[in-house]
């Protein structure tokens, strides 16, 4: 339901948009060396689906960018959720399945083993998204430092003072320890009411990966609920995110929430 | 909803007998009292905090801000000189400026284009002499008689204050030597920085906040972040001042350690192992020891304001108020243009202190809104303020209420009650 409505929402901000097109460039005209090394691998993983996934996978998208090969496969993906959906569902299949038929070894398209890194990376951010505000929501929060890395910077961030160039945050954490330190407050020092949160988190959208750096960005809200009154929306925006890969899990090396209305009703409490 | 506004000034209240040690609750949501204090406190004789002049450097730069609930503007015109507009046209009453910030030459209201200079004064009327011969003003319109409001301006320090009355004494007539003391501080010359805004709408009225920074009584026994690290505590060297009007008060204190000794025994709050696992966002350097030991000085200034120095964290925090029940506190935070980055970066890193989601400031923004829940139902009902006695006298400690009363001394006075 939730993945639906993420492909449906187009995207309106410049920024993102430009920033969108900036990293579709970068893939384009990544050298050949590293695309070929990078080709290698993903092979080993593409060996593990089945010839019929893949080939579903090559259909679509070759159907969708007719004679753009160039083009990144993604983005064209991304435009229709039903058929994301498919192939995400065969190659979810396929993985239970664990199939023991080899690649026929047929003649690949360019796009073929790009497009299965593509879509691998994209479901890890989907879960990595979801995950993370369930663990905000639902989860305890002490493992809220969890999805960082060490050296991580966290910054909540109004628009006025982004667009500003301002640099305060209205929180701002460095370091997991800076990050533990929030956790503090929230468990042990903070005076507050009790409350329950819902995050929304939608559009996920890979922007690019340069030197293991994966660039993404997603919108969220934030819906509080305090005892005896209606859920009212705390804080909505976009994560500005820089992730990195560490031990098969995707960590969050800087996290920028940039959320839209400067005024905040009463106080944030919890991390975004 | 009502539409009619009451047409007499009579609020029909009676202070409880005891005078200013005790404050009636019908003070914080009686809506007679609230237009009062909108009329005769923020658009009455008053200096009302506006903004900082490294905010508008430029001619032609504006901002938006508020006094009380009225929404006004403040420029640099080609003179150099601030301005502060009403943001009203004088036509039909159009809150005419868009945007919250900018530049531009002129002021175009966009519902009839009455257009007016950077000094609020009317330069243009669409259609005045008609169209076709046809239409227009009567003969005897002088665009003269029909600027914007102006304020009354004055600036210190890089700071911009302004009041609605124009027959006002200097701004260290109003604050007295004593305020203006510690306001020069921190204003001393130097030219300022805005490093980022913080806006917060509290359900509580806007009074709850300004004796909240008069009130160190609580400070010192709430905030577990600023008892543990000894930035704001009861046994560790303080006091507290009130000019002699009663009205602007500073409560200041050194930083202490963090122990529990026999003086801090009834701080609960006073966790001696809490501890920051990244300490960086509490390493202040001393900024200000040459200008006397205190550590942390918050400064009230009547009606709006309030300066924070924390550490190396120093912010306007301006009261805009739109209800009895409901305030906004907007906060500048800014350090100096001379800053070096690590100084940019203290700066930044102890802010995390203040604010919507400050370590310290999400105790009173929670609390502020329990009080007003607490008073809204019980307007007959009356809080007691005798911590430290009964008088408005200057303490060298901070164990008591002083300020409270000594606010409430002359805020009854100016309000007739």
């Amino acid at each position: 339901m939730a993945r639906k409505e993420i492909r449906k929402k187009s995207p309106a901000r410049k920024k993102a948009k430009t920033s969108a097109k900036r990293s579709a460039k970068k893939v384009a005209k990544k050298p050949a060396r590293k695309i070929a090394a990078k080709k290698r691998t993903l092979k080993k993983t593409a060996k593990k689906k089945t010839k019929k996934t893949a080939k579903k996978a090559v259909r679509k998208a070759v159907k969708k960018a007719p004679g753009k090969k160039k083009a990144p496969a993604k983005k064209k993906v991304s435009k229709n959720p039903a058929k994301k959906k498919t192939v995400q569902k065969a190659i979810k299949k396929s993985v239970k399945k664990a199939p023991t038929r080899k690649s026929a070894g047929r003649r690949t398209t360019d796009i073929e083993p790009r497009l299965e890194a593509n879509l691998r990376l994209r479901l890890q951010l989907e879960d990595l998204y979801a995950n993370y505000g369930a663990t905000l929501d639902y989860g305890k929060i002490e493992h809220w430092p969890d999805f960082f890395t060490e050296d991580c910077i966290y910054k909540l961030i109004s628009r006025e003072n982004y667009d500003l160039g301002l640099p305060l945050g209205t929180m701002f954490a460095e370091k997991r320890g800076g990050l533990e330190d929030r956790v503090t407050a929230v468990v042990k020092t903070s005076v507050y009411h009790e409350r329950t949160f819902t995050h929304l988190i939608t559009g996920v959208r890979l922007l690019g990966e340069s030197r293991g750096v994966i660039t993404a960005t997603a919108n969220y809200s934030v819906l509080e609920t305090l005892p005896n009154q209606y859920t009212r929306v705390l804080n909505s925006g976009r994560y500005d995110d820089k992730i990195v890969r560490k031990g098969g899990k995707l960590l969050f090396k800087e996290k920028l929430c940039i959320f839209d209305s400067a005024l905040v009703p009463a106080s944030i409490i919890y991390p975004i | 909803m009502a539409t009619t506004l009451p047409t007499d000034n009579l609020i029909d209240r009676k202070w409880p007998e005891e005078g200013f040690t005790r404050v009636p609750y019908w003070v914080y949501s009686d809506p007679k009292v609230f237009q009062r204090e909108m009329e005769i406190i923020f658009g009455g004789p008053t200096y009302n905090y506006i903004g900082l002049e490294c905010e508008i450097p430029n001619p032609g730069d504006f901002r938006r801000t508020f006094i009380g609930d009225k929404p006004v503007i403040f420029t640099r015109d080609e003179d150099g000189q601030v301005q502060v507009v009403v943001n009203r046209c004088a036509h039909r009453g159009v809150k005419f400026c868009y945007q919250e910030h900018g530049n531009n030459k002129e002021f175009i209201c966009p519902y009839h284009q009455w257009t007016y200079d950077l000094k609020g004064k009317l330069i243009g009327v669409p259609f005045r002499r008609g169209v076709n011969k046809k239409g227009g003003m009567p003969e005897d319109f002088k665009l003269e008689d029909h600027n914007l409001q102006t304020l009354k301006v004055e600036v210190r320090g890089g700071v911009i204050f302004a009041s609605f009355q124009h027959d006002m004494p200097s701004l260290e007539e109003y604050f007295g030597s004593q305020m203006m003391h510690y306001f020069n501080r921190i204003f001393d010359g130097r030219k300022l920085k805005v490093l980022g805004y913080s806006r917060q709408r509290i359900r509580s009225n806007w009074k709850i906040k300004f004796e909240n920074i008069k009130d160190p009584y609580h400070a010192s026994l709430l905030h577990v972040f600023l008892v543990s690290f000894g930035l704001f505590r009861a046994d560790t060297p303080s006091k507290v001042e009130n000019d002699p009007t009663g009205l602007h008060a500073i409560q200041a204190a050194q930083r202490g350690e963090q122990k529990v000794t026999n003086a801090n025994l009834d701080i609960r709050n006073l966790d001696p192992d809490l501890k920051l696992h990244n300490p960086e966002m509490l390493q202040p350097y001393p900024e200000w020891a040459s200008k006397g030991p205190e550590t942390v000085v918050m400064q009230t200034l009547f009606p709006n304001l309030i300066i924070q120095q924390q550490s190396n964290t120093i912010a306007m925090r301006q009261i805009r108020c739109f209800k009895p029940e409901e305030m906004e506190l907007h906060w500048t935070f800014f350090g100096y243009e001379d800053d070096d980055e690590a100084m940019t970066t203290r700066r930044l890193r102890q802010a995390n202190l203040m604010g919507p989601a400050g370590y310290v400031s999400v105790d009173d923004s929670e609390v502020m809104e329990s009080a007003q829940s607490g008073v809204q139902p019980y307007p007959d009902a009356s809080a007691v303020v005798e911590m430290g006695g009964r008088d408005t006298e200057d303490t060298p400690h901070m164990v008591t209420e002083s300020s409270i009363r000594s606010f409430y001394k002359a805020y009854r006075e100016i309000m007739g009650f």
